[in-house]
């Protein structure tokens, strides 16, 4: 533990009464659209701003403010190299998938990620394979994301890890099932500038106490000439790794169903454009300087107790306490506004993806307003009981969960919005050849396999394959279907 | 074919490219400049991290906000549908 003063849990509980409170307002602002689609993607009325901030808050999570530092404070400098492909997230996130993901939602009535594609093969199977893959990885992912908040509180507050995974889950839970896509988009919004101003007032802070950026050299170069060079100290990053993650973080994130939602919720073209212009920005300002966190504080605080305390530490460092319980409050934030976003995505799926659209009538707005609270309480339950006994390999479940969920719904989705040809048994290929294939490679060689990448490439590369054959190879889709998704005028 | 979805492929397929010329771009000034050459300091920054990052960063933001602002066409929006997928 580095801290536990008054200041600081003064700053969280101020923290904690402003994300209820735009939680608040976002439930008064309720439209009176229906209910699922209100709930799930807030009557398609989301602005610019508020697209841009959630899209990017849901993007940040526990990995990146915990994770990403302590990367940093270890390897040094070979970590921004690692993690630089978020340079063009925002052109890839938005123009890839943006634009014509959030037209098909308003054309389609598409609320959920698995609707799209539900709706474009008319394939109930796709629907409820893709819900099915959402739950499981979502969920662990979630168990991530409780044990990181968890363990953030109990560096810095000195709240008891189980106390700390179950405050997380009820607060989350809480102003998700109550406001819905609404109240989650605008407290990540909120989170987001909170995130964005922890990190840079700390990054000043720090490049201030030490003296400038010739200072941090030298002190890196003293403690080891590695940190300042690639592959960086115990041959972290390799040339092959480089490549591998450099497509990792530039398509995993954009294709992940939490991201791609956001843009179901999108109020038209020119939200999104300027969503994509300000994230942009956004990303040159945080990420480098959440590495740069992680590389300064191995100057300041070589010695950490785990080198998961970097961001914590660095910031208690060199932020003066008046303000360190704000800024203490940006990783928090990250963890927070990820685990409302993945909570919002994996109650959805059972809700809308698994049970209405499997019934054969309608449900009934009260009925679905319980079935969602219930399933929200549900799934935060369930991930708070594995999240109790953290696994080991927790890291390893994190990166698997976010690579898998890419490598089998990244070209599935992508050809599926473009390509006219593609039919539903491409579809099924895709996701089955990805997933199966990234499986396999993880289970046979771990994170390095053929030619030292990481399975993640490999199995896009099989999914991108099985689509394109399986679609060339089989009948296409209905003449009706084709002119719904790609009209000719 | 509908203009906004030919225009959306094309954007697609402009995004996929500065994608794949930013990743030879990073990854090879960096093998070029650093993995087992020496490494000196630019202000304090490393080269290979000043030439393969942060140069190449700056670029992306300028293309980003071109691309954003300028290339991403604004074009007509479908009606929304009465009440999407569930109840109401």
């Amino acid at each position: 533990m580095y801290a536990a003063n008054t200041q600081v849990w003064f700053a969280f509980a101020l923290y904690l009464a402003a994300t209820f409170y735009f939680a608040y307002l976002a439930h008064r602002k309720s439209s009176k659209t229906g209910f699922m689609e209100d709930f799930f993607v807030a009557g398609r009325s989301i602005g610019p701003w508020v697209l841009g901030l959630t899209w990017i808050a849901t993007a940040a999570s526990g990995g990146t403010f915990i994770g990403s530092p302590a990367l940093g404070h270890t390897f040094g400098w070979s970590v921004m190299l690692w993690i630089c492909s978020y340079m063009v997230v925002a052109t890839t996130g938005f123009g890839l998938f943006g634009k014509r993901v959030a037209e098909l939602g308003r054309r389609t009535g598409a609320l959920t990620f698995p609707d799209l594609l539900r709706d474009r093969f008319e394939s109930q199977a796709i629907g409820t394979v893709s819900g099915v893959a959402i739950i499981i990885l979502y969920i662990a992912y979630l168990v991530a994301q409780y044990v990181a908040g968890a363990r953030v509180i109990e560096a810095v507050l000195g709240v008891p890890y189980h106390w700390g995974v179950v405050g997380f889950a009820l607060t989350v839970s809480i102003y998700t099932a109550y406001g819905g896509f609404r109240a989650v988009a605008w407290t990540d919004a909120f989170q987001a500038v909170v995130m964005l101003i922890g990190v840079l007032v700390t990054a000043f802070f720090a490049i201030r106490k030490l003296g400038g950026l010739q200072a941090i050299y030298d002190g890196l170069q003293a403690q080891s000439p590695e940190l300042l060079s690639t592959p960086g100290p115990q041959e972290f990053l390799p040339v092959p790794t480089a490549i591998s993650f450099f497509f990792v973080w530039a398509l995993a994130g954009p294709a992940q169903p939490s991201t791609i939602t956001r843009f179901l919720a999108c109020r038209d073209t020119k939200a999104l454009k300027r969503a994509c212009f300000l994230i942009g920005i956004y990303i040159a300002l945080l990420y480098p300087c959440v590495i740069g966190i992680g590389i300064m504080g191995r100057v300041l605080v070589p010695e950490l107790e785990t080198p998961d305390h970097a961001t914590a530490a660095t910031i208690l460092a060199v932020v003066p306490p008046v303000i360190a319980g704000f800024v203490l409050a940006a990783p928090m934030a990250a963890i927070m506004s990820t685990i409302s976003s993945f909570l919002l995505v994996t109650s959805s799926a059972l809700v809308r993806d698994l049970y209405e659209r499997n019934l054969p009538g309608p449900l009934s707005e009260k009925r679905a307003r319980s079935l969602t609270t219930l399933a929200t309480f549900g799934v935060a339950g369930l991930a708070l009981l594995f999240a109790l006994d953290p696994p080991d390999f927790l890291q390893f479940i994190v990166v698997f969960a976010g690579t898998g969920l890419a490598a089998t719904f990244f070209f599935p989705t992508l050809l599926g919005i473009y390509w006219p040809r593609m039919n539903k048994a491409g579809c099924m290929a895709g996701i089955i050849g990805g997933f199966g294939s990234f499986l396999l490679q993880y289970l046979a060689f771990g994170t390095k396999s053929f030619g030292g990448f990481d399975p993640f490439i490999w199995s896009m590369l099989v999914s991108l394959v099985a689509v394109v054959g399986i679609s060339y190879g089989t009948p296409p889709g209905s003449e009706d279907l084709r002119e719904r998704y790609f009209p000719t005028n | 074919m509908e203009h906004s979805y030919r225009n959306s492929r094309r954007e697609a397929i402009v995004a996929g490219i500065i994608t794949i010329v930013t990743c030879i771009w990073v990854v090879g000034t960096c093998a070029a400049l650093s993995y087992g050459q020496p490494v000196y300091s630019i202000g304090g920054i490393p080269n290979w991290a000043l030439w393969g990052i942060f140069v190449p960063w700056v670029a992306c933001l300028v293309t980003n906000i071109w691309y954003s602002l300028i290339y991403i066409r604004d074009d007509d929006e479908p009606e929304k549908p009465p009440s999407a997928g569930g109840p109401t």
